[in-house]
């Protein structure tokens, strides 16, 4: 078995009374994807911080690539590149400027260094913007900055933390791309959002946080495995007696019913053809409905399931 | 050395701010000196006052008097001479000094009586009127020494009149070394108000570039990268070091081309050039302190003048320390501009303090004392954030 690129044990980091990570454990393996999910304060940026030494802890230990990760262990942190939640760049310099003097910061090679900073700009698509300066750039391309100025030393773990807040959707797609892309051409990654459809969509493996504590980690479908429902079903009605609802509770797979607002929505857990066993059961009974919908447990219900609140609560 | 190249890469945006600061400075610099020139002391000369002279006594020792008074000065005939119309032109400026020789005066005079012998009147607190006032009293003052030893009036006149015809030349002496003495006082003056300007641009030059650096955000990604603390802080230090050095030699070569380098390389010039470079650690250190407590861009052009006038203020740049109350002064003790602005005081002659090598050193060495108590609070200050910072 190979060495995980990541491995925390045990980790504990309290700020006075407050515990922000609370005996975490987690393991992350070369070329994946691994999403930490967390509502805001959950802990994710402290796991963060604490992997990149910035910050100390209490307890615990953190390793990566199989060595001890300290303050002073260079060698290490010239395997990782990060993308910081908030965009850290130097607003005297332009966008050149500043993904050299990041990409320097690793690389004193000037020739490799320049060819590096190339393709992070063509990686970004930042191209038409070299000569700007940051405060020019609009939200979208300051965080393509962001990232630029994280990845152009070519590093093999590279940690985005929140890398699309407050970013339009086109540039949010392409941020997504762009990370897909890098862990296509070898790079592991770690990805922190608290936006489920992004982890859903990129991650290889999940962790979901909450408190300072790793929930459940698995692939999404192993989590969405996790709990009790499997499927919505939500059909638009004029009106529904108390019995017909009642009948539909005695439904095989269906665990919850309810009414409201002409919207009949029912929660079921595993099972094929629920949808159409329902909806016989309603021309059975002569009830007319209007639209009718269909949908899969996503990672919000897994994590309302597990903490009994909304993932952005 | 990427930090480096970043600190001048991060000045160059204040660079116009900067040089307009700078050049105001060497052309003020360049205006005095080319003004002083021309109000130095070597072009004195004595000055001739309006007199109105009233003499009721018409005596041989009046008219000598009268005399003597209009060799030297502009004597006014006023058509109305009651006391009224004489103080209006007195208030006015028509005239000077009016001396008035009641009836009486000779007899007095040849009697000994000399009290009230003459009266006079001048402008309130006029320089004039109490230099005709000497002249006066001198000539009287003879005469009746004269009178007295036994001369007779005519004698005693003539006598008079020679004594006080002889003149000797007049060397006015500074409290200055021999070579300042030689030279223009000017160069004193473009170092007196050193300390403002060195401080504005040290701050407004380090203290961004370092509360950049200090941005939680980018510190952070600077502490996850490849390159060591260590090694970024030898950086930081030498673009520190490389920013005051450069300030600094623009301000000396500024000095060598408006005074000579005979004047900056005399032994005074040289004291001067030593005491500024001085000050201009202790510019840095205070940079390094302000931007330890990372305050925002925006309110450090505020607090850069509040620390850059306040100092000179206290400090006796702007106004002369004779001037200022004792208790200001005492403050400004503990202030390293006033042990600045002593050894400039002390070497141009602004101050009655003789010049002394040990006084010299002694405030050299109080400055280096200043800056190296402000170099250790402010790593004492930035380990403490830092600390906090990891917790």
């Amino acid at each position: 078995m190979s060495t995980p690129v990541v491995k925390i044990e045990n980790l504990v980091k309290r700020y006075k009374e407050l515990v922000a990570l609370d005996h975490f454990n987690l393991e992350i393996e070369e070329g994946e994807i691994f999403g930490l999910l967390g509502p805001n304060g959950s802990g994710k940026t402290t796991t963060i911080n604490c992997i990149l030494s910035l910050l100390s802890f209490n307890k615990g230990s953190v390793q990566v690539f199989g060595k001890e990760m300290k303050p002073d262990s260079y060698d290490l942190k010239r395997q990782i590149g990060v993308v910081m939640q908030n965009v850290a760049v130097f607003d005297s310099l332009t966008v050149y400027e500043n993904i050299d003097y990041f990409c320097g910061l690793y690389i004193p090679d000037k020739k490799l260094r320049k060819q590096y900073v190339q393709e992070a700009i063509d990686f970004v698509e930042l191209n038409d913007f070299v000569k700007f300066y940051p405060k020019k750039l609009s939200g979208g391309l300051l965080r393509r900055l962001n990232i630029a100025c994280g990845i152009a030393h070519k590093p093999k773990l590279i940690i985005l933390d929140e890398p699309t807040v407050a970013v339009d959707p086109q540039s949010r797609n392409k941020i997504l791309e762009g990370i897909v892309k890098l862990n296509e051409q070898g790079a592991t990654i770690i990805y922190t959002s608290h936006y489920m459809e992004e982890v859903e969509q990129i991650c290889t493996r999940i962790a979901i946080m909450d408190k300072g504590k790793n929930l459940a980690i698995g692939t999404k479908d192993e989590l969405k495995q996790m709990i009790k429902k499997s499927e919505t079903i939500s059909i638009e009605l004029f009106e529904l007696s108390e019995e017909d609802q009642d009948a539909l509770r005695q439904m095989k797979h269906v665990y919850e019913v309810s009414y409201e607002d002409h919207k009949l929505t029912i929660l079921c857990s595993g099972g094929k053809h629920n949808l159409i066993r329902i909806l016989d059961y309603l021309q059975s009974k002569e009830i007319s409905f209007g639209r009718v919908y269909s949908e899969l447990p996503t990672l919000n219900d897994v994590f309302l399931e597990i903490t009994g609140k909304e993932l952005r609560d | 050395m990427p930090v480096f190249n970043l600190f001048f890469k991060t000045i160059r945006k204040m660079l116009p701010a900067l040089l307009i600061y700078l050049i105001a400075y060497f052309v003020i610099a360049f205006l005095m000196s080319s003004t002083a020139e021309k109000t130095s002391l070597s072009t004195f000369v004595a000055s001739s006052l309006d007199l109105c002279i009233i003499d009721e006594d018409h005596s041989r020792a009046s008219k000598a008097l009268t005399d003597y008074l209009d060799s030297s000065h502009n004597l006014v005939k006023l058509r109305s001479t009651d006391a009224q119309s004489l103080q209006d032109n007195l208030f006015y400026g028509r005239i000077d000094y009016v001396l008035t020789i009641p009836e009486g005066f000779e007899e007095n005079l040849a009697a000994g009586k000399y009290e009230n012998l003459v009266t006079s009147s001048k402008q309130n607190n006029s320089t004039n009127g109490y230099f005709a006032d000497q002249q006066v009293d001198q000539y009287l003052n003879s005469l009746s020494l004269y009178l007295t030893s036994g001369y007779h009036l005519e004698e005693a006149i003539e006598k008079t009149n020679s004594a006080i015809s002889h003149t000797e030349e007049v060397t006015i002496r500074h409290f200055q070394t021999k070579q300042t003495a030689q030279s223009d006082t000017t160069m004193f003056y473009f170092f007196q108000y050193m300390p403002y300007i060195m401080l504005l641009l040290i701050i407004m030059g380090i203290t961004p570039v370092l509360v950049t650096f200090n941005q939680t955000d980018l510190s952070n990604r600077m502490n996850c990268s490849a390159l060591s603390l260590g090694a970024r802080n030898v950086q930081i230090s030498l673009g520190c070091v490389a920013y005051t050095v450069t300030i600094w030699l623009l301000f000396m070569i500024a000095a060598g081309l408006i005074y000579g380098p005979a004047q900056l390389f005399s032994n005074s010039g040289l004291s001067c050039v030593l005491n500024s470079f001085v000050f201009s650690l202790i510019a840095a250190a205070v940079s390094l302190l302000i931007s330890a407590f990372s305050p925002s861009l925006n309110a450090l052009n505020m607090i850069c003048n509040v620390v850059a006038l306040g100092m000179s203020f206290l400090c006796g740049v702007f106004v002369p320390l004779s001037y200022l109350s004792d208790h200001v002064v005492m403050v400004s003790r503990f202030l390293p501009g006033y042990w600045y602005i002593r050894i400039n005081n002390m070497l141009g002659g602004f101050s009655k303090e003789p010049v002394s090598m040990d006084t010299y050193w002694m405030c050299i060495g109080i400055q280096l004392i200043f800056f190296a108590a402000i170099f250790v609070l402010y790593l004492v200050v930035s380990d403490q954030r830092r600390k906090s910072r990891a917790m």
